[in-house]
């Protein structure tokens, strides 16, 4: 599988009161759980990213496609401009053709002759494309996202804010199931503070963990029989 | 000597003709909006019929004036039709977040009632820069950042064009986009129903992201799931 940690080098992502970054809690949660699923299972885990190191959004969701990984998980901190949000919760691509997509998609549909000079004018092709490859996932994804919601809540007595859908660009166009995690708010300074704290880290990379492994006895293993 | 005389006369009068020509076209390039009144807009390419019952003559250099609250006001010289009594005012609702909930809450603001839909969203997205001004409601877009431009398309997509600090000085994180984004979308497309959908710029061009998450480089309609109409969150 691959583990994504959120932002990286010039992006910092986000930053708590006190200063903490974003990409620097990401990265190792990440190295937490890389470190707690190569310890009690034999499956082959990529990082995106193992160093403060910057990167667009395609080159890693191209890293999990060129894997083929079985899954994408990315780890992100959340924030907000109320300081007192809280909470941990999991987002899975949400798939809405917007008009664009539709105009494009009959544009290709009308074009019976010379196809490939429809496909090279049509910028939103590409788009759409990558849309689909998620959505084709969306069942698996969703329950990915259930799953790890549950084991977050059930683990680390955190305000609990459910499972989300949004059109994130770093979920578009993974040909696996793919989630984004927002651990806790590095904006509130008591879940800073818990941000900063590896017991917390060992116990959300530990959620994390659980979860896979249920998603994985839920759907890879059913598969297989 | 009276041939003379009438050529004379004849070329005054040219010379008064053309005088007044180049007066007249003076006036109305100062009146001209957007280019004059600071914007890179280009006129209200979406139609801007339909807000006023009955537009005048010479209304439309006065609703480019009015409408970029920044902007400087040229126009004002060509002695257009001020906008300044109540019936030329209607009321729109600014989506911002709310101080204890998740959720985007309501505030009510007054704006420029002027033909131009393009206008009119303008003012919308610059009062949303302004922040709100009631007590339990939080800014959503960096108030360093500029509405470079705003255009629409035939079919109602509104092109929403930043300033860079839209991006860089956004604090980040889904939740913190998700604002920032939906209280544009919901803000627009909830008080100018011409408007469909609403596609961003930042700097004049697209961009993936504004901080990584939310995908900038498709269109986004309306949703007011995110809002919270009776404002609970914000007492």
């Amino acid at each position: 599988m691959v583990i994504d940690p959120g932002h990286g080098g010039d992006d910092t992502g986000a930053q708590g009161p006190s200063g903490l970054a974003e990409k620097d809690v990401t990265l190792d949660v990440a190295k937490r759980l890389k470190a707690r699923i190569q310890s009690e299972t034999d499956a082959e885990v990529i990082l995106t990213r193992d160093a403060d190191r910057t990167m667009t959004l395609d080159e890693r969701t191209a890293i999990a496609n060129h894997h083929r990984a079985d899954l994408f998980v990315c780890i992100h901190a959340n924030a907000s401009r109320r300081g007192n949000a809280r909470g941990a919760e999991t987002y899975f691509l949400s798939y809405q053709a917007n008009d664009a997509e539709s105009r494009t998609i009959a544009a290709i549909e009308n074009n019976t002759l010379g196809l490939e000079e429809g496909v090279q004018k049509n910028g939103n092709l590409e788009m759409v494309l990558w849309d689909l490859a998620q959505s084709a996932f969306m069942k698996e994804s969703s329950v990915l996202a259930e799953i790890v919601q549950e084991n977050l809540n059930d683990a680390l007595d955190i305000a609990n804010r459910g499972i989300k859908q949004a059109p994130f660009r770093v979920l578009m166009g993974a040909t696996m199931p793919a989630i984004l995690i927002e651990v806790a708010f590095i904006t509130n300074p008591e879940e800073e503070k818990r941000l900063r704290d590896p017991a917390f880290k060992d116990k959300v990379s530990g959620a994390i963990f659980d979860s896979i492994k249920r998603f994985h006895e839920k759907y890879v293993q059913a598969h297989a029989r | 000597m009276k041939r003379e005389t009438l050529l004379l006369g004849a070329l005054v009068a040219v010379c008064v003709a053309l005088l007044t020509a180049a007066l007249v076209m003076r006036t109305r390039a100062r009146g001209a909006p957007p280019v004059v009144a600071g914007g890179t807009a280009p006129p209200d390419a979406g139609g801007g019929g339909g807000a006023v019952g009955a537009p005048e003559a010479g209304a439309s250099p006065a609703a480019g004036a009015a409408a970029p609250a920044t902007a400087a006001t040229p126009a004002e010289e060509a002695g257009g039709p001020s906008f300044t009594s109540e019936q030329n005012r209607r009321e729109v609702l600014l989506f911002f977040q709310e101080a204890n909930s998740d959720s985007l809450g309501p505030e009510r603001r007054k704006i420029f009632l002027t033909t131009s839909i393009a206008d009119q969203a303008k003012q919308i997205v610059v009062e949303l820069i302004n922040g709100p001004q009631e007590a339990g409601l939080l800014p959503t877009v960096p108030p360093q950042a500029r509405l470079r431009g705003l255009y629409l398309d035939r079919v109602g997509t509104a092109y929403v064009d930043l300033s860079s600090e839209v991006s860089d000085l956004h604090p980040g994180g889904s939740d913190g986009e998700i604002a920032t984004v939906y209280s544009l979308v919901d803000s627009l497309i909830y008080n100018l129903p011409e408007i469909k959908r609403v596609h961003f710029l930042v700097n004049g061009e697209e961009r993936d992201t504004l901080k990584s998450h939310l995908d900038l480089r498709r269109d986004y309609q309306k949703d007011l799931s995110i809002v919270d109409m009776d404002r609970k969150g914000a007492r």
